[in-house]
Protein backbone atom coordinates (compact mmCIF):
# COMPACT_ATOMS: atom_id res chain seq x y z
CA UNK A 1 0.00 0.00 0.00
CA UNK A 2 1.38 3.15 -1.44
CA UNK A 3 1.78 5.91 1.67
CA UNK A 4 -0.53 8.12 -0.36
CA UNK A 5 -3.27 5.66 0.15
CA UNK A 6 -2.64 4.79 3.29
CA UNK A 7 -3.69 8.58 3.97
CA UNK A 8 -6.50 8.25 2.04
CA UNK A 9 -7.58 5.20 4.09
CA UNK A 10 -6.86 7.16 7.09
CA UNK A 11 -8.42 9.97 6.69
CA UNK A 12 -11.37 7.97 5.61
CA UNK A 13 -11.63 6.28 8.96
CA UNK A 14 -11.12 9.18 10.84
CA UNK A 15 -14.01 11.00 8.74
CA UNK A 16 -15.74 7.64 9.93
CA UNK A 17 -15.17 8.02 13.67
CA UNK A 18 -16.23 11.26 13.62
CA UNK A 19 -19.73 11.07 12.50
CA UNK A 20 -20.25 8.24 14.67
CA UNK A 21 -19.58 10.54 17.45
CA UNK A 22 -21.34 13.02 16.05
CA UNK A 23 -23.99 10.71 15.48
CA UNK A 24 -23.86 9.44 19.10
CA UNK A 25 -24.47 12.52 20.86
CA UNK A 26 -26.80 13.94 17.94
CA UNK A 27 -30.04 14.41 20.27
CA UNK A 28 -30.63 17.46 21.72
CA UNK A 29 -28.01 18.59 24.25
CA UNK A 30 -29.48 20.01 27.69
CA UNK A 31 -27.42 22.58 29.91
CA UNK A 32 -28.09 21.20 34.15
CA UNK A 33 -30.44 23.61 36.55
CA UNK A 34 -27.63 22.86 39.03
CA UNK A 35 -29.75 25.18 41.50
CA UNK A 36 -32.38 22.26 41.23
CA UNK A 37 -30.42 19.15 40.82
CA UNK A 38 -29.10 16.89 43.63
CA UNK A 39 -26.97 13.21 43.69
CA UNK A 40 -28.58 11.70 47.51
CA UNK A 41 -27.81 8.89 49.08
CA UNK A 42 -28.38 6.60 52.15
CA UNK A 43 -27.01 3.87 54.02
CA UNK A 44 -28.25 1.85 56.77
CA UNK A 45 -26.51 2.13 60.54
CA UNK A 46 -26.99 0.28 63.06
CA UNK A 47 -30.99 0.49 63.40
CA UNK A 48 -31.10 4.34 61.42
CA UNK A 49 -29.83 5.61 58.28
CA UNK A 50 -27.69 8.10 57.51
CA UNK A 51 -28.69 10.25 54.54
CA UNK A 52 -26.10 12.52 52.38
CA UNK A 53 -25.33 13.87 49.41
CA UNK A 54 -22.56 14.71 46.49
CA UNK A 55 -22.65 18.66 46.60
CA UNK A 56 -20.88 19.24 43.76
CA UNK A 57 -21.04 17.33 40.08
CA UNK A 58 -21.37 17.83 36.12
CA UNK A 59 -24.16 16.67 34.43
CA UNK A 60 -24.06 16.35 30.18
CA UNK A 61 -27.20 15.13 28.92
CA UNK A 62 -28.79 14.42 25.47
CA UNK A 63 -31.53 13.75 25.20
CA UNK A 64 -34.28 13.18 22.84
CA UNK A 65 -37.23 10.46 23.43
CA UNK A 66 -37.61 10.04 19.30
CA UNK A 67 -33.68 9.89 19.15
CA UNK A 68 -32.59 7.18 21.68
CA UNK A 69 -29.61 6.06 19.76
CA UNK A 70 -28.30 9.80 19.89
CA UNK A 71 -28.96 10.29 23.18
CA UNK A 72 -26.01 10.36 26.69
CA UNK A 73 -25.68 10.53 30.04
CA UNK A 74 -22.32 11.77 31.38
CA UNK A 75 -22.04 12.38 35.50
CA UNK A 76 -19.11 13.36 36.86
CA UNK A 77 -18.35 13.44 40.68
CA UNK A 78 -15.64 14.87 42.99
CA UNK A 79 -15.64 12.60 45.92
CA UNK A 80 -14.45 15.05 48.41
CA UNK A 81 -17.93 17.01 47.93
CA UNK A 82 -19.55 14.52 49.63
CA UNK A 83 -22.36 16.22 52.63
CA UNK A 84 -23.49 14.02 55.18
CA UNK A 85 -23.92 16.83 57.82
CA UNK A 86 -21.10 15.52 59.88
CA UNK A 87 -17.56 17.01 58.88
CA UNK A 88 -15.67 14.07 60.72
CA UNK A 89 -17.86 11.35 59.16
CA UNK A 90 -17.35 13.33 55.27
CA UNK A 91 -13.41 13.00 56.14
CA UNK A 92 -13.89 9.36 57.68
CA UNK A 93 -15.54 8.52 54.14
CA UNK A 94 -12.77 10.07 51.87
CA UNK A 95 -10.40 8.08 54.10
CA UNK A 96 -9.16 4.63 52.89
CA UNK A 97 -11.82 2.95 54.86
CA UNK A 98 -14.03 3.84 52.36
CA UNK A 99 -13.88 6.02 48.92
CA UNK A 100 -9.65 6.79 49.14
CA UNK A 101 -10.07 10.52 47.73
CA UNK A 102 -7.04 11.18 47.67
CA UNK A 103 -6.10 8.19 45.27
CA UNK A 104 -9.82 8.14 43.83
CA UNK A 105 -10.80 11.93 43.31
CA UNK A 106 -13.76 10.64 40.90
CA UNK A 107 -16.81 8.68 40.45
CA UNK A 108 -18.08 8.80 36.78
CA UNK A 109 -21.32 7.50 34.83
CA UNK A 110 -21.32 7.41 31.35
CA UNK A 111 -24.16 5.80 29.17
CA UNK A 112 -23.60 3.35 26.81
CA UNK A 113 -27.30 3.30 25.45
CA UNK A 114 -30.43 4.56 26.88
CA UNK A 115 -33.88 2.68 25.94
CA UNK A 116 -37.11 3.60 26.39
CA UNK A 117 -38.77 1.16 29.28
CA UNK A 118 -42.54 2.06 28.62
CA UNK A 119 -44.12 4.54 31.06
CA UNK A 120 -42.17 7.39 30.75
CA UNK A 121 -38.76 5.79 32.25
CA UNK A 122 -35.44 5.01 30.62
CA UNK A 123 -33.37 2.51 30.97
CA UNK A 124 -29.58 4.43 31.05
CA UNK A 125 -27.16 1.45 30.46
CA UNK A 126 -23.59 2.55 31.08
CA UNK A 127 -20.63 2.18 32.95
CA UNK A 128 -19.61 3.29 36.44
CA UNK A 129 -16.42 3.74 37.36
CA UNK A 130 -15.46 4.14 41.07
CA UNK A 131 -11.84 3.86 42.87
CA UNK A 132 -10.66 3.29 39.60
CA UNK A 133 -12.63 0.36 38.36
CA UNK A 134 -15.30 0.59 35.70
CA UNK A 135 -18.96 -1.86 36.83
CA UNK A 136 -21.62 -1.67 34.03
CA UNK A 137 -24.73 -0.01 35.94
CA UNK A 138 -28.02 0.29 34.56
CA UNK A 139 -29.87 3.31 35.63
CA UNK A 140 -33.39 3.56 35.38
CA UNK A 141 -34.32 7.47 35.15
CA UNK A 142 -38.22 8.58 34.86
CA UNK A 143 -38.70 11.48 33.06
CA UNK A 144 -41.20 13.61 35.13
CA UNK A 145 -42.19 15.98 32.19
CA UNK A 146 -40.62 18.22 29.54
CA UNK A 147 -42.55 21.73 29.22
CA UNK A 148 -41.64 25.28 28.53
CA UNK A 149 -40.75 26.77 32.08
CA UNK A 150 -42.71 28.45 33.85
CA UNK A 151 -40.49 31.22 35.13
CA UNK A 152 -39.08 31.35 32.40
CA UNK A 153 -40.12 32.55 29.04
CA UNK A 154 -38.64 30.59 26.10
CA UNK A 155 -37.14 27.96 27.85
CA UNK A 156 -38.04 24.60 28.20
CA UNK A 157 -37.41 22.39 30.92
CA UNK A 158 -37.22 18.75 31.69
CA UNK A 159 -36.75 16.45 34.54
CA UNK A 160 -35.68 13.14 35.70
CA UNK A 161 -35.66 11.38 38.74
CA UNK A 162 -34.56 7.65 39.78
CA UNK A 163 -32.90 5.84 42.49
CA UNK A 164 -30.73 2.57 42.29
CA UNK A 165 -29.33 0.35 44.84
CA UNK A 166 -25.82 -0.55 44.70
CA UNK A 167 -23.76 -2.86 46.94
CA UNK A 168 -20.91 -1.10 48.22
CA UNK A 169 -18.61 -3.82 48.64
CA UNK A 170 -19.24 -5.06 45.29
CA UNK A 171 -17.94 -1.66 44.29
CA UNK A 172 -14.70 -1.43 46.69
CA UNK A 173 -16.18 1.07 48.78
CA UNK A 174 -15.02 -0.31 52.06
CA UNK A 175 -13.39 -3.59 53.17
CA UNK A 176 -16.59 -5.16 55.23
CA UNK A 177 -14.98 -4.50 58.27
CA UNK A 178 -18.06 -2.23 59.33
CA UNK A 179 -20.55 -4.53 57.73
CA UNK A 180 -19.20 -6.91 59.31
CA UNK A 181 -19.63 -5.02 62.76
CA UNK A 182 -23.21 -4.68 62.11
CA UNK A 183 -21.97 -0.59 61.93
CA UNK A 184 -22.54 0.20 58.22
CA UNK A 185 -24.92 -1.49 55.38
CA UNK A 186 -23.73 -2.15 52.44
CA UNK A 187 -26.38 -1.44 50.26
CA UNK A 188 -26.35 2.15 49.82
CA UNK A 189 -29.53 3.70 47.63
CA UNK A 190 -28.87 6.58 45.35
CA UNK A 191 -31.58 9.11 44.37
CA UNK A 192 -30.66 11.30 41.49
CA UNK A 193 -33.15 14.07 40.46
CA UNK A 194 -31.94 16.87 37.76
CA UNK A 195 -33.82 19.34 36.10
CA UNK A 196 -32.14 20.50 32.50
CA UNK A 197 -32.94 23.70 30.53
CA UNK A 198 -32.62 23.86 26.43
CA UNK A 199 -33.77 26.87 24.37
CA UNK A 200 -37.24 26.10 22.92
CA UNK A 201 -36.21 27.08 19.54
CA UNK B 1 18.33 32.39 118.26
CA UNK B 2 17.12 29.12 119.00
CA UNK B 3 13.69 30.54 119.00
CA UNK B 4 14.31 32.13 115.75
CA UNK B 5 15.87 28.65 114.32
CA UNK B 6 12.50 26.68 115.37
CA UNK B 7 10.36 29.73 113.80
CA UNK B 8 12.42 28.77 110.80
CA UNK B 9 11.79 25.25 110.73
CA UNK B 10 7.82 25.64 111.61
CA UNK B 11 8.25 27.85 108.18
CA UNK B 12 9.58 25.54 105.53
CA UNK B 13 7.52 22.67 107.21
CA UNK B 14 4.42 24.84 106.47
CA UNK B 15 6.26 26.04 102.98
CA UNK B 16 6.25 22.34 102.09
CA UNK B 17 2.89 21.39 103.19
CA UNK B 18 1.33 24.06 101.11
CA UNK B 19 3.88 22.89 98.22
CA UNK B 20 2.24 19.37 98.93
CA UNK B 21 -1.46 20.71 98.89
CA UNK B 22 -0.75 22.85 95.33
CA UNK B 23 0.76 19.30 94.03
CA UNK B 24 -2.02 17.85 94.90
CA UNK B 25 -4.41 19.82 94.35
CA UNK B 26 -2.94 20.35 90.78
CA UNK B 27 -2.95 16.41 90.19
CA UNK B 28 -6.70 16.39 90.98
CA UNK B 29 -7.81 18.91 88.51
CA UNK B 30 -5.70 16.71 86.36
CA UNK B 31 -7.17 13.60 86.43
CA UNK B 32 -10.94 15.48 86.66
CA UNK B 33 -9.75 16.42 82.98
CA UNK B 34 -8.06 13.70 81.97
CA UNK B 35 -10.83 11.55 82.95
CA UNK B 36 -13.08 13.37 80.45
CA UNK B 37 -12.94 10.90 77.43
CA UNK B 38 -13.15 7.79 79.94
CA UNK B 39 -16.59 9.29 80.96
CA UNK B 40 -17.70 11.10 77.46
CA UNK B 41 -16.10 9.03 74.52
CA UNK B 42 -15.72 10.57 71.17
CA UNK B 43 -17.67 9.09 68.53
CA UNK B 44 -14.74 9.08 66.27
CA UNK B 45 -13.31 6.22 68.47
CA UNK B 46 -16.38 3.97 67.85
CA UNK B 47 -14.93 3.67 64.06
CA UNK B 48 -11.15 3.09 64.99
CA UNK B 49 -9.91 -0.18 65.65
CA UNK B 50 -6.61 -1.49 66.42
CA UNK B 51 -3.55 0.79 66.51
CA UNK B 52 -5.19 3.13 64.83
CA UNK B 53 -7.81 2.85 68.45
CA UNK B 54 -4.87 3.36 70.42
CA UNK B 55 -2.74 6.08 68.80
CA UNK B 56 -6.12 8.59 68.78
CA UNK B 57 -6.88 7.79 72.23
CA UNK B 58 -3.50 8.31 73.31
CA UNK B 59 -3.34 11.65 70.71
CA UNK B 60 -6.77 12.71 72.66
CA UNK B 61 -4.96 12.71 76.04
CA UNK B 62 -2.27 13.63 75.01
CA UNK B 63 -3.98 16.85 73.47
CA UNK B 64 -5.64 17.34 76.99
CA UNK B 65 -2.46 17.06 78.27
CA UNK B 66 -1.18 20.16 76.58
CA UNK B 67 -4.35 21.84 77.59
CA UNK B 68 -3.39 21.15 81.17
CA UNK B 69 0.07 22.18 80.93
CA UNK B 70 -0.63 25.48 78.74
CA UNK B 71 -2.91 26.19 82.15
CA UNK B 72 -0.15 25.94 84.46
CA UNK B 73 2.29 27.81 82.23
CA UNK B 74 0.12 30.85 82.20
CA UNK B 75 -0.50 30.64 85.96
CA UNK B 76 3.06 30.09 86.60
CA UNK B 77 4.22 33.24 84.74
CA UNK B 78 1.62 35.58 86.42
CA UNK B 79 3.58 34.36 89.40
CA UNK B 80 1.12 35.37 91.89
CA UNK B 81 1.84 35.90 95.51
CA UNK B 82 1.18 32.29 96.52
CA UNK B 83 3.15 30.44 93.85
CA UNK B 84 5.99 32.83 94.55
CA UNK B 85 6.04 32.47 98.00
CA UNK B 86 6.13 28.95 97.80
CA UNK B 87 8.61 27.99 95.06
CA UNK B 88 10.47 31.32 95.01
CA UNK B 89 11.44 32.63 91.62
CA UNK B 90 13.79 30.98 90.43
CA UNK B 91 12.30 27.85 90.31
CA UNK B 92 8.93 29.45 88.95
CA UNK B 93 11.28 30.65 85.99
CA UNK B 94 12.84 27.25 85.78
CA UNK B 95 9.74 25.32 85.80
CA UNK B 96 8.11 28.04 83.01
CA UNK B 97 11.08 27.00 80.91
CA UNK B 98 10.67 23.21 80.86
CA UNK B 99 6.85 23.28 80.93
CA UNK B 100 7.52 25.30 77.27
CA UNK B 101 9.01 22.26 76.08
CA UNK B 102 6.77 19.66 77.70
CA UNK B 103 4.10 21.82 75.67
CA UNK B 104 5.29 21.74 72.15
CA UNK B 105 6.31 17.99 72.79
CA UNK B 106 3.13 17.36 73.82
CA UNK B 107 1.24 19.50 71.02
CA UNK B 108 3.46 18.01 68.20
CA UNK B 109 3.35 14.38 69.45
CA UNK B 110 -0.76 14.59 69.76
CA UNK B 111 -0.87 16.34 66.33
CA UNK B 112 0.65 13.02 65.07
CA UNK B 113 -1.05 11.02 66.94
CA UNK B 114 -4.41 12.22 65.85
CA UNK B 115 -3.62 12.96 62.33
CA UNK B 116 -1.72 9.63 61.65
CA UNK B 117 -4.91 7.19 62.01
CA UNK B 118 -7.28 9.41 59.88
CA UNK B 119 -4.08 9.03 57.04
CA UNK B 120 -1.94 11.98 56.37
CA UNK B 121 -3.12 12.31 52.79
CA UNK B 122 -6.84 12.37 54.19
CA UNK B 123 -5.92 16.13 56.25
CA UNK B 124 -8.99 18.17 57.97
CA UNK B 125 -8.73 21.03 55.59
CA UNK B 126 -11.51 23.15 54.53
CA UNK B 127 -13.81 25.68 55.99
CA UNK B 128 -16.15 22.80 58.01
CA UNK B 129 -12.52 21.95 59.20
CA UNK B 130 -12.19 25.22 61.35
CA UNK B 131 -11.58 23.68 64.86
CA UNK B 132 -8.92 21.88 63.29
CA UNK B 133 -7.91 24.85 61.76
CA UNK B 134 -7.53 26.56 65.06
CA UNK B 135 -5.14 24.06 66.29
CA UNK B 136 -2.94 24.13 63.67
CA UNK B 137 -2.77 27.99 64.49
CA UNK B 138 -2.53 26.96 68.11
CA UNK B 139 0.38 24.42 66.76
CA UNK B 140 2.80 27.23 65.07
CA UNK B 141 2.21 29.79 68.07
CA UNK B 142 3.27 27.44 70.39
CA UNK B 143 6.40 26.52 67.66
CA UNK B 144 7.10 29.97 67.44
CA UNK B 145 6.89 31.09 71.43
CA UNK B 146 9.21 28.11 72.16
CA UNK B 147 11.97 28.60 69.72
CA UNK B 148 12.19 32.17 69.92
CA UNK B 149 12.41 31.69 74.22
CA UNK B 150 14.96 29.09 73.04
CA UNK B 151 17.26 30.69 70.72
CA UNK B 152 16.43 34.17 71.22
CA UNK B 153 20.26 35.35 71.50
CA UNK B 154 21.41 33.13 68.65
CA UNK B 155 18.49 34.97 65.97
CA UNK B 156 19.74 38.31 67.97
CA UNK B 157 16.00 38.99 69.66
CA UNK B 158 16.10 41.96 71.43
CA UNK B 159 14.79 41.28 75.10
CA UNK B 160 11.76 43.79 74.69
CA UNK B 161 10.70 42.89 71.70
CA UNK B 162 10.77 38.88 72.60
CA UNK B 163 8.69 39.75 75.56
CA UNK B 164 6.13 42.09 73.42
CA UNK B 165 5.14 39.17 71.84
CA UNK B 166 5.80 36.67 73.98
CA UNK B 167 3.38 37.31 76.95
CA UNK B 168 0.04 38.34 74.51
CA UNK B 169 1.11 34.95 72.93
CA UNK B 170 1.04 32.83 75.68
CA UNK B 171 -3.02 34.78 76.57
CA UNK B 172 -3.68 33.59 73.15
CA UNK B 173 -2.57 30.22 73.10
CA UNK B 174 -4.68 29.97 76.20
CA UNK B 175 -7.59 31.68 74.54
CA UNK B 176 -7.32 29.25 71.48
CA UNK B 177 -6.54 25.80 72.99
CA UNK B 178 -9.84 26.79 75.01
CA UNK B 179 -11.78 27.37 71.79
CA UNK B 180 -10.07 24.90 70.04
CA UNK B 181 -10.86 21.72 72.80
CA UNK B 182 -14.95 22.77 73.21
CA UNK B 183 -15.61 22.82 69.17
CA UNK B 184 -13.29 19.87 67.89
CA UNK B 185 -14.10 16.98 70.38
CA UNK B 186 -17.62 15.37 70.64
CA UNK B 187 -16.37 14.90 74.99
CA UNK B 188 -17.01 18.23 74.81
CA UNK B 189 -20.34 18.66 73.23
CA UNK B 190 -21.43 17.69 77.07
CA UNK B 191 -22.44 19.98 79.18
CA UNK B 192 -20.26 18.61 82.64
CA UNK B 193 -16.91 18.84 80.34
CA UNK B 194 -18.14 22.48 79.28
CA UNK B 195 -18.22 23.60 82.95
CA UNK B 196 -14.84 21.81 83.53
CA UNK B 197 -13.18 23.89 81.20
CA UNK B 198 -14.94 27.14 81.97
CA UNK B 199 -14.11 26.56 85.10
CA UNK B 200 -10.33 25.69 84.69
CA UNK B 201 -10.36 28.71 82.15
CA UNK B 202 -12.17 31.30 84.73
CA UNK B 203 -9.27 29.98 87.60
CA UNK B 204 -6.66 30.51 85.47
CA UNK B 205 -7.60 34.15 84.22
CA UNK B 206 -8.28 35.01 87.64
CA UNK B 207 -4.73 33.63 89.06
CA UNK B 208 -3.62 35.75 86.52
CA UNK B 209 -5.78 38.78 87.30
CA UNK B 210 -5.49 38.82 91.00
CA UNK B 211 -1.23 38.26 90.15
CA UNK B 212 -1.93 41.22 88.19
CA UNK B 213 -4.05 43.61 90.77
CA UNK B 214 -1.56 42.23 93.59
CA UNK B 215 1.21 43.47 91.76
CA UNK B 216 0.04 47.04 90.40
CA UNK B 217 -1.12 47.68 94.38
CA UNK B 218 2.51 46.69 95.54
CA UNK B 219 3.76 48.88 92.77
CA UNK B 220 1.69 51.80 94.15
CA UNK B 221 2.52 50.94 97.75
CA UNK B 222 6.31 50.27 97.73
CA UNK B 223 8.46 50.96 94.19
CA UNK B 224 10.54 48.06 95.49
CA UNK B 225 8.07 45.18 94.53
CA UNK B 226 7.98 44.17 90.66
CA UNK B 227 4.95 43.52 88.75
CA UNK B 228 3.40 39.98 88.28
CA UNK B 229 5.13 37.77 85.48
CA UNK B 230 8.29 36.54 84.59
CA UNK B 231 11.50 37.83 82.73
CA UNK B 232 13.94 35.55 81.64
CA UNK B 233 16.64 37.31 81.90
Amino acid sequence: MSIKKAIHTATLIGILLLSCTTAYSSARQWELDKAHASIYFTVDHIFSKVLGQFRDFTLELAFDPADLSGSSLAVTIPVDSIDTGIPKRDKHLLSADFFDSKKFPEITFTSTAISDAGDGLYDVAGTLTIKGQAYNLLLPLKLAGMAEHPAKKGTEVAGFNGSIVIDRLAHGVGNGKFHQMGIVGKDVEVFVTFEVLDDKS
Amino acid sequence: MKHSQTSDNRSAARTAVYRLIVAVALLVAAAIILSIPVYYETMTLWYKTGIDKTMLKAGQYLGLVALLLIHLQVAISARGSILSSLFGPALLVRLHRLNGLFIAASACIHVLLVLVPEGMSNLPIGWKFWPEAVGAVLLLIIAATTLTSYFRNSIRLSYGLWQAVHKPAGYLVLALVTVHALFVSESFEHMVPRLLLAALFLLTVGTVLAAKFKGRRSLTGSSTHQQGGIDEH
